[in-house]
């Protein structure tokens, strides 16, 4: 008993380690990055994309299920986006409450004449529409699919430009992100298939109109913690990972693909948890498999702000989600690990995942239970496991520092110094209990998914200018 | 893995504590970079705020020379301030105000002061200069400027094409060419792009040899460029390039003919509108578009009946716009390619015009006979229906009235 105790405290140690060292070179490798893609920054000229004749036309495609309360703002935001020649797609995923009913008040929808062939296999669609006011504003209108690939794989089919971008109903659009996040597209046109932007969290900002006129962070713990939580994984994990071309996700919230390699991908699976996570596995999968020279890129100065869970429970929902997304992702793709054929992904990207995302939960768990018994059994000394704890609570706490300096140093959203000061305290709080509640909403997650429980459970909103006004968060 | 469980087992204690003195000096460090870039920053945009506020007050006086140059010379904000005013201004004035300004700059020693900081100056402050130099735009910048491309750092590399880009000046661009073309200039990102579309736009004669000497992914950055300024200036050699091997090099031209003479243009675009690549028949056939002659039509019926989906939609726009859209249905209607007639009334419904078509049609105005009015008509009828039965919808499915 005690070799195998001192066996697995050795394991989680060096795991632990591994998992920290990673985290410092992706913020090194994010810190560099972002240094050279703001010194390229100036030199854009967005109105010279905006009146090149050869910017491609984009679809926005807006999944909805029962987005009653956010939708028109919503959409009237995709609608102010800057950029030449859009289309937006508003699927109505089979809602029960009043969205179609407020699309067709405020955008006085009318039956259209259009093609829709269903290249993609989808739940029944009932009707197309076309907006009388705007007529780039086209509202499919289709039964329930169950999942939200099925609404986008609709809005797919009726999408009409080489280029599809899917943004969440709950999410808003920057006025320039379009022709931001073009610009690395434009650039290799013939490899670039597909380019994510940077989300951030819309709660806690002033919005007037369907704008926001000024971004401040809210008061609600549970909020912060996640404006945290983005801030990391954006600015540091995927500014990081798509240096080296090892995107494996790009949000379902804002994320721009080539139409063509989506439809010869097979669209979006139906019967997917983590779509977004799930396309972009299949896309390096198909795109390696054909031998084909590609690249999907990171862009961070195009925004997306979107409305975070406010509370506990629904905030848990969504991360239990988010892992069983992902075992749903990387199980299929298992084949894929180690194999010359899918190079850095298969070597390094998705061994990644399956570490130190996967695992992470079971395996902290573990490591947490065999150092307690060993400490219990005399076999571990109480300094060591203080200055351990007081180790891994100072680097994470460094990282998520780390993660506030390159938002200060790069895109500075945040202008209150009085914002930036909670932010800091909070990469101190994160650790306890946040960090713990988090692992258990993950293990839950991998729980309800071992049982079969994929059930779509909807996160309680309030909508856009509700979530966005500082008032809701008292 | 023994020897690093070994390793763990001996020397864990004494790293995890190496550990902790790292991460305590790491969120120093980075807590004290961020504080501290708030507070420079800060001071930088008071300092700057206030230099400015003096020289916009005293802005006439000072580039009349009424207040003396050596006031304001050694101080270094007022100096700053009114190079900034000075350049911003210039971005936004005519020639003979930019002329103006530039000879203010030249006269107080300013220009001459930017240009020794681009040589004196380091890091990111020679960075700074080169662009600042470039938005002069002074001919006399090129050089400095040019010289530049050959430093060894990246960034000041990337700076120097910045500042070429702002001078917009010919010489600027061939002097980047050179390079490009010899192999010696390659940036990431559209910022060389950019810069020669730049300097090429108001003569893009400028990019054709170099077009013909370069290869590989030179050729096809060049030919992106030429795609943007490719004007009807480049006379018969715009046609020569439409049979070039690079489809993007034949988008290209499409595009700039679009801005020709019709009898000029037509036998090229006519060509480029069969071409194997899909967006280059988009271009030929949008360009083709834009004249709204009734020459170009069996181009377009040819386009609307393409296997691409977004040729047909871009041919189906311009035949929307033909001068005469009932006798265009007619023709669309005569290719008995159903997707063509879709496409034709999507693009009639996304414009607005299909109930228009369908009342002209209704009201029988005499330019076509009654009975061709008619079976138009049901075609129409027939084809939107098919669009609804391809959807599987009801042809005359209202909006539910609550839902």
């Amino acid at each position: 008993m005690p070799g195998i105790l001192q066996i697995a405290n050795n394991t989680f140690f060096l795991y632990y380690l591994l998992s920290n060292l990673s985290y410092l070179a992706l913020l090194i490798v994010a810190l560099l990055s972002s240094r050279v893609h703001h010194q390229h920054l100036a030199s854009l000229r967005l109105e010279r994309i905006k009146a090149s004749p050869l910017t491609p036309p984009i679809t926005l495609v807006a999944p909805a299920h029962n987005e009653e309360a956010s939708i028109v703002p919503s959409v009237r935001s995709l609608l102010r986006v800057d950029y030449p020649e859009l289309e937006v797609v508003v699927v109505n995923d089979g809602s029960k409450d009043r969205t179609l009913a407020r699309l067709r008040e405020e955008f006085d929808l009318q039956p259209a004449r259009m093609l829709y062939i269903s290249e993609l296999v989808t739940a029944p669609v009932r009707a197309v529409y076309r907006s009388a006011m705007d007529t780039r504003l086209i509202v499919v209108d289709k039964e329930a699919g169950g999942s939200k690939a099925d609404a986008v794989n609709a809005g797919l089919n009726a999408a009409t430009s080489p280029y599809m971008c899917v943004v969440d109903s709950d999410s808003m659009l920057e006025s320039d992100a379009l022709l931001r996040i073009m610009v690395k597209i434009l650039e290799d046109p013939k490899h670039v298939v597909a380019a994510g932007g940077i989300v951030r969290v819309l709660n806690g900002c002033e919005m007037v109109n369907g704008r926001i006129r000024q971004v401040r962070l809210p008061r609600n713990p549970i909020v912060i913690f996640q404006v945290i939580e983005y801030l990391r994984a954006f600015l540091i994990g995927r500014e990081g990972w798509a240096r080296g071309n090892m995107l494996t996700i790009i949000s379902g919230a804002f994320g721009v693909f080539r139409r063509d390699v989506v439809m010869s991908a097979g669209g979006y699976r139906a019967s997917s948890i983590g779509e977004d996570f799930d396309l972009v596995a299949r896309i390096h999968r198909r795109m390696l498999d054909e031998k084909r020279e590609y690249r999907i890129v990171f862009v961070p100065d195009p925004v997306c702000w979107t409305e975070v869970p406010p509370t506990a429970k629904s905030l848990g929902r969504q991360r239990a989600r988010w892992q069983k997304g992902l075992v749903d992702v990387l199980w299929p793709n298992r084949d894929m690990l180690f194999r010359r054929r899918y190079g850095r992904i298969g070597t390094i990207a998705l061994p990644y995942l399956w570490v130190f995302e996967l695992c992470a939960p079971i395996l902290e768990v573990l490591g947490i239970a065999t150092i307690i018994l060993a400490a219990a059994l005399g076999m571990l000394s109480r300094g060591f496991f203080l200055e351990f704890v007081i180790y891994g609570y100072l680097f994470a706490a460094m990282i998520s520092v780390g993660a506030v300096l390159q938002e200060e140093i790069t895109y500075r959203r945040y202008n209150d110094w009085r914002d930036v000061a909670w932010l800091m305290l909070y990469c101190f709080l994160e650790q306890f209990p946040y960090r713990q509640m988090h692992l258990f909403w993950r293990l839950q997650g991998m729980w309800q998914y071992a049982r079969g429980d994929v059930v779509w459970r909807p996160m309680e909103r309030v909508g856009l200018e509700a979530a966005a006004s500082p008032r809701t968060e008292q | 893995m023994n020897s690093v469980y070994h390793w763990i087992n001996a020397s864990a204690a004494a790293f995890v504590v190496r550990a902790i003195i790292f991460s305590l000096a790491g969120i120093a460090v980075l807590i004290a970079a961020i504080l501290a870039r708030r507070k420079i920053r800060r001071r930088y945009f008071d300092r700057l705020a206030d230099a400015e506020f003096y020289v916009r007050q005293h802005w006439d006086e000072i580039v009349a020379g009424e207040i003396p140059r050596d006031e304001w010379r050694e101080v270094h904000g007022d100096a700053e301030a009114i190079i900034t005013q000075s350049l911003d201004r210039m971005e936004s004035a005519d020639a003979k105000e930019g002329d103006k300004l530039l000879d203010f700059l030249r006269r107080t020693g300013l220009l001459d002061r930017i240009l020794t900081e681009t040589r004196h100056l380091r890091g990111w402050k020679r960075e700074a200069a080169l662009v600042r130099l470039g938005r002069t735009r002074a001919p006399e910048a090129v050089a400095s400027l040019v010289a530049a491309l050959d430093d060894p750092s990246p960034e000041t590399r990337l700076a120097a094409v910045r500042g070429l880009a702002r001078t917009g000046l010919r010489s600027a661009g061939e002097a980047m060419l050179d390079r490009v073309v010899a192999g010696d200039l390659a940036l990431p990102g559209t910022s060389l792009m950019n810069a020669l579309i730049t300097c090429t736009r108001a003569n893009p004669r400028v990019l054709l040899p170099y077009l013909h000497l370069a290869r590989g992914p030179v050729r096809e950055l060049l030919a992106r460029v030429m795609a943007e300024v490719a004007s009807v200036a480049l006379g018969d050699d715009l046609l020569l390039l439409a049979s070039d091997v690079l489809p993007e090099v034949r988008a290209s031209v499409a595009r700039a003919l679009g801005h020709a003479e019709f009898g000029f243009a037509f036998p090229a675009l006519a060509q480029l509108a069969t071409d194997a690549e899909w967006y280059v028949r988009l271009r030929a056939l949008t360009s083709l578009g834009q004249f709204r002659e009734t020459r170009a039509l069996p181009v377009l019926l040819r386009g609307v009946c393409d296997a691409n989906r977004h040729v047909r939609q871009r041919a189906a726009e311009a035949l929307a716009r033909a001068p005469d859209p009932i006798g265009v249905l007619s023709d669309v209607l005569k290719t008995t390619d159903a997707y063509a007639l879709q496409a034709m009334i999507a693009e009639l419904d996304r414009t607005g015009d299909f109930d228009r078509m369908v009342e002209a049609l209704e009201s029988d105005t005499g330019r076509i006979a009654r009975a061709e009015g008619q079976q138009l008509l049901r075609a129409l009828e027939a084809g939107a229906e098919g669009l609804n039965t391809m959807m599987r919808l009801p042809g005359t499915r209202k909006i539910p009235d609550s839902v």
